[in-house]
């Protein structure tokens, strides 16, 4: 039996698109800006960690800890980049994004 | 009651002011710059992971410190609360939804007792 297309929420795409945006400079508060910036909307930290979280858990990211910075009160940034796997799913919301409007344009 | 470094994700570092390290806090003077300790205080609450709390208070202060000094304290500060009242809302949804689910089994008991 086939493997089953995994698919990303709206949200975790929109989060996803942006550490690919920001690249080496993928951490919370980058990653806050941008999704906030892009949606026009207010994002709160918390709703960017607890999608952070379950993306990695789902193996979509990897995160490693960085330097601690005077910036930060002497605390460590930490920094996410997309996984394989993130990058697959992502292929797969674009594809059935773009298959749909032939489905129903085929009707 | 004060907060221990240790609380705030800052263990080992030397203590000068009573939240940030020497270095930070030259960095900081005369900027105005720090988070609202009440507003900190909050996130530790709130947040449940060691780890998290380090990363989330790191950002909040980095983010805290450029709205300071690009719009003014009072600025950043009201800023901060929004930030924690926001990421609160799911553990207070949590507390609501289980206060309501224990107060309905205490309810069951009375009646069925």
């Amino acid at each position: 039996m086939a493997k089953q297309k995994e698919y990303l929420g709206q949200f975790e795409e929109i989060v996803m698109l942006a550490i690919l945006h920001l690249g080496s400079n993928s951490y919370g508060t980058r990653i806050r800006q941008t999704v906030e910036e892009a949606l026009e909307k207010s994002i709160s930290i918390g709703a960017i960690y607890t999608t952070l979280d379950r993306l990695e858990q789902k193996g979509y990211l990897a995160s490693w800890q960085g330097d601690a910075t005077q910036e930060r009160g002497g605390r460590a940034k930490r920094y996410f980049e997309v996984t394989g796997t993130g990058q697959r799913a992502l292929k797969n919301n674009d594809t059935a994004r773009h298959k749909l409007p032939e489905l129903i344009m085929a009707q | 009651m004060g907060i221990e470094l240790s609380d705030l994700g800052l263990e080992g570092v030397q203590k000068v002011d009573s939240r940030i390290g020497p270095d930070a806090q030259s960095c900081l003077v005369g900027t105005d710059a720090f988070p609202p300790v009440a507003g900190e205080k909050l996130f530790l609450l709130i947040l449940s992971r060691e780890e998290r709390k380090t990363n989330i208070l790191g950002d909040l202060a980095e983010e805290y410190s450029e709205l300071a000094q690009k719009f003014g304290r009072r600025f950043a500060t009201i800023w901060y609360y929004k930030q924690a009242a926001a990421s609160a809302s799911p553990f207070l949804h949590k507390i609501a939804k289980w206060g309501l689910f224990l107060s309905v089994g205490e309810l069951v008991r009375r009646l069925t007792h």
